[in-house]
């Protein structure tokens, strides 16, 4: 396994000053409330869900950008949430991470070269020539020209930012990378060129990926192992297949049915889910989709449902399945 | 209907790419905009001054000569003599010596501890910016002028006590501006990138995150430029700036009261200089607002 | 109904900017029947946009400028009205609806009062009257408790519900057309579905024509009867859904379906879309496309496409359309 996440957990304290915690009492945001999954060597790990379940802090706690409150994290056997600074700052080298924005994510004022190249000095200790050198391979491996390297960020389009992004985590050498929804501002057919190219650098590095997205078609495309999140808990992993053939939990299968897919044509429009996407604040007791759930019972509001394996390798957590 | 999702699919940057260079931009805009660039003029033409004065004036600033006082404009002395018959466009010119080095002086040390000082509140946070920020608040509750005015006096006039005290009046206003712009950057995305980079917190700082905040900095400075200039005139005018024979524009007029009914030209040149001045400072100032805002590189 | 109910003939509309003249829109054409949903799909830039909201005269001129063309609403060209005439249409005959709520609602307003708002200046009803059909459109878009909703400031409310007091704003006075511009990019997938169902329905109880535009094809396929597909300012396709997803006639369309990851495409790679689009403020001649076009001949690359009949009644912008 390259990545093993137990217990991973993360609460807010949002009960604000405190006149409002007297008043209102302690409001606690379940961001991430006690996940844990695997991620085998060289395959894609796939997290979706909507707004609110989780899958950006999730992929934040893993890198330590965001401190965690209870869980651990085994990188190649070592726990690291708990690996000091210093130690951290050399972990960085193999776990790197893909931003959603590609117009945030670059500093508008670094030249293309000191993107790239800022890695390659901290992570590889290049210098000069070697660093400009590595640097232009990199940008080659993305599909980009070497000329490019004195350039702005504001100079390229959406696509050739997100592939600058990309160098700039390769530039680490990274065995895992964690790509927080990576194609989600891109067009369609832009999207199409960057999934081809993580799924080439995937198969050439031989590199492990977990790929946050709340786009279905896309994780079904790219990830081997999908894992759906809800208000802050995990409420299905399987292998990819099954989650799109044969989803057991209810919100998977509400996710499945609102996925817009150009194969859906002749269908008619519909809504299986009701109601808003909850965010995770003092939470009820039980789980977190019976408000909204069209299949529940007494027990779902007081009991949550944990994460069984319900058949081989597909884990589910809900009362009726 | 916000312009915002006409424009940016209308303007989408091509592969082609365009790759003039951010400066080339930026003298565009000010080119565009006629008043910035008649800020600008003013500005170089009193910076010009300051730097050249012994070169281009046409007599010692403080060569005194009783009886050739308070003369009016002639070929001998272009903009007439002061009371003690001292060349006035040689003292004005001289004055912008001295204009430019009190405020440079107050400037930089307002800069140099309102920066890092606002960096580090609006990087922190918590305990560290609250306690910054309030350090600048009781800075700020004093009125400006009485703060260096009070220290002025207590410490007597001259270059140093000037620089301190018209600088410590501009710590918190660029304290305050940094680390709303900190505030801002620091949740982009780029700085998690940097993080992941193997960025140190303060690499990420200085060199990341600054960098992106100096534009409303730069405003800011310009327009205490002007105000640091007019405080000094300000100061010396009540007597309590520079010492005499300084030439300063401030001290200038108020040598020149008593005698405005013999001469009132004596009072008009210095004046009107330091109104030029601030007003190019003010202008460019605006100008380097104008070329900042609507420079988006973002969506 | 035989004859159409908007008519868009030949629109043509440029962009004066500082760096040159944009054409964001050339020569598009299409039509619209009562009750029918017409879906315009199409990329960043391609100007689905631009076109929507010259229905309604919504585009700043300076620095747009309406270069040619007519919009037929009723026969009437709605370009050659009067300011005063267009605002009698705009959110009484024909309504639109955008993809963020939060800046096309007021935020110092409460809900209800903006909605009210449309009963009193367009119908000139009373305020008490507005009132009680604000309740009506409150409900009638399926929000909970309309009456609580209409005292709600539009940052109280979530991005979902937002919306749906974006489509009873735009449906207050019935409108003939409502068009929405991507009014479910920015919505959960769940709540997506939510607000299209809620569309479909409205739509066919109110009778309504609904122009959608979007850049997922995936949206349009449900929801829409026609679908028309347009490239750096042109219209390339224009043919009903079944026909448009089964048998795409221009090299576009057949692209960009291709483009759109699927499950069952996993061990392929994705058959991306070669190059990238043209630079509108210098559009290469001929077929716009045919830089990226497998199938370009010697005659795209010089003379514009028009947009005909290839086959039935769908349309395309080709010169070798269909497989």
């Amino acid at each position: 396994m390259m990545l093993e996440v137990k217990n991973l957990t993360k609460y807010y304290d949002i009960s604000g000053g405190l006149m409002s915690r007297l008043s209102a009492g302690l409001k606690l945001l379940k961001a991430v409330d006690h996940i844990g999954f695997s991620v085998p060597e060289g395959k894609t790990f796939g997290l979706v869900g909507e707004s609110g379940c989780g899958k950006s802090t999730t992929a934040r706690l893993i890198t330590r950008l965001i401190p965690a409150t209870e869980g651990e994290v085994f990188f190649q056997g070592r726990d690291i949430l708990r690996l000091p600074k210093r130690e951290m700052r050399e972990l960085r080298r193999h776990v790197q991470m893909i931003f959603q924005d590609p117009y945030a994510s670059l500093n508008p004022r670094m030249r293309i070269i000191e993107v790239v190249g800022r890695p390659l000095s901290h992570f590889q200790g290049l210098k000069g020539r070697k660093r400009r050198d590595r640097a232009a391979e990199l940008l080659d491996l993305v599909g980009l020209r070497p000329e490019q390297l004195d350039r702005y960020p504001h100079e390229f389009s959406g696509g050739q930012r997100q592939r600058i992004g990309i160098a700039r985590a390769l530039a680490a050498g990274p065995k895992l990378i964690i790509a927080d929804e990576p194609v989600s501002s891109l067009d369609v057919s832009v999207q199409a060129q960057v999934l081809n190219l993580l799924k080439k650098l995937q198969r050439e590095l031989k590199l492990s990926l977990i790929f946050i997205s709340h786009d279905l078609n896309v994780v079904g495309y790219l990830a081997d192992i999908v894992a759906v999140m809800y208000a802050g808990k995990i409420m299905e992993i399987a292998p990819v297949a099954q989650i799109f053939n044969a989803p057991l939990n209810p919100y998977t299968k509400a996710l499945l049915a609102s996925n817009p897919t150009v194969g859906s044509y002749m269908e008619t429009v519909r809504s299986p889910l009701k109601g808003e996407v909850p965010l995770p604040v003092n939470p009820p007791s039980g789980c977190r989709l019976e408000p909204r759930c069209p299949i529940r019972v007494d027990r779902c509001k007081t009991i949550e449902p944990m994460l069984e394996e319900k058949r081989t390798l597909h884990r589910v957590a809900c009362h009726e399945v | 209907m916000s312009q915002e999702t006409l424009t940016p699919a209308v303007l989408t940057v091509t592969e082609k790419g365009v790759s003039t260079s951010r400066f080339v931009d930026a003298l565009r805009v000010i080119a565009r905009n006629r008043l910035a660039l008649l800020g600008l003029f003013i500005v170089s033409v009193g910076i010009f001054a300051a730097i050249l004065a012994p070169w281009i004036s046409t007599h010692d600033p403080y060569e005194i000569n009783i009886a050739g006082r308070l003369q009016a404009p002639s070929a001998q002395h272009w903009l007439g003599t002061d009371f003690l018959g001292r060349d006035t466009y040689s003292r004005i010119v001289f004055g912008a010596r001295t204009a430019f080095i009190i405020a440079a002086g107050a400037v930089f040390l307002g800069a140099l501890f309102g920066v890092p000082l606002g960096a580090i509140a609006g990087f922190r946070g918590r305990w560290i910016d609250s306690t910054i920020m309030r350090f600048m608040d009781a800075i700020m509750a004093f009125p400006g002028r009485l703060l260096a005015i009070a220290l002025v006096a207590s410490a007597g006039g001259g270059f140093t006590s000037l620089f301190i005290a018209l600088g410590l009046g501009a710590i918190p206003s660029n304290a305050r501006i940094v680390r709303s712009a900190v505030l801002a950057q620091k949740e982009r995305e780029y700085v998690e990138a940097a993080r992941m980079s193997g960025e140190s917190d303060f690499g990420i700082l200085f060199l990341q995150v600054l960098p992106n905040c100096l534009s409303p900095l730069l405003v800011r400075l310009s327009l205490e430029f002007a105000h640091a200039i007019l405080a000094e005139s300000s100061l010396s005018f009540l007597g309590l700036g520079l010492p005499p024979p300084t030439p300063s524009w401030g001290l200038m007029l108020k040598e020149v009261t008593p005698f405005l009914q013999l001469q009132p030209l004596a009072a008009f040149f210095p004046g009107l200089t330091i109104s030029l001045i601030i007003l190019g400072f003010n202008l460019l100032g605006d100008g380097l607002r104008d070329i900042f805002d609507p420079r988006q590189y973002e969506r | 109904m035989d004859a159409p109910l908007l008519e868009v003939k030949n629109l043509t509309i440029r962009f004066h900017l500082q760096r040159g003249v944009l054409s964001a829109v050339q020569n598009v054409s299409f039509s619209l029947r009562a009750g029918e949903t017409l879906g315009i799909v199409g990329e960043t830039g391609c100007g689905k946009t631009v076109t929507s909201l010259s229905i309604l005269r919504l585009i700043p001129c300076p620095p747009g400028n309406i270069a040619g063309g007519e919009i037929l609403f009723h026969g009437e060209d709605l370009l050659k009205k009067s300011e005063r005439e267009i605002e009698k249409i705009r959110g009484r005959k024909i309504s639109m609806i955008f993809q963020e709520p939060m800046t096309s609602l007021n935020p110092s307003l409460t809900v209800g009062e903006q909605i009210s708002e449309c009963y009193r200046v367009h119908m000139g009803h009373s305020g008490k009257v507005a009132r009680e059909f604000t309740e009506h459109a409150l409900s009638l878009v399926q929000l909970p408790s309309p009456q609580t909703v209409a005292g709600r400031y539009p940052h109280e409310l979530s991005g979902g519900m937002r919306q749906r007091v974006m489509i009873a704003m735009a449906l207050a006075c019935q409108p003939e057309i409502l068009i929405a511009d991507e009014p479910t990019t920015a919505l959960d997938v769940t709540i997506q579905a939510q607000i299209l169902e809620l569309l479909k329905e409205l739509q066919t109880k109110m009778k309504m024509a609904l122009i959608f535009i979007s850049h997922n094809l995936g949206v349009v396929a449900r929801l829409c009867d026609r679908i028309g597909v347009m490239y750096a300012g042109s219209l390339v396709e224009l043919s009903d859904k079944k026909s448009l997803f089964t048998h795409p006639l221009h090299p576009y369309t057949q692209a960009l379906l291709n483009a759109i990851p699927r499950p069952d495409l996993r061990d392929e790679t994705l058959k991306a879309i070669p190059g990238s689009v043209c630079n509108l403020f210098d559009p290469p001649p001929g077929c716009k496309f045919h830089p990226r076009c497998a199938k370009a001949k010697e005659l795209c690359k010089t003379e514009m496409p028009r947009l005909e009949a290839k086959s039935g009644e769908n349309l395309a912008a080709c010169y070798f359309p269909g497989a």
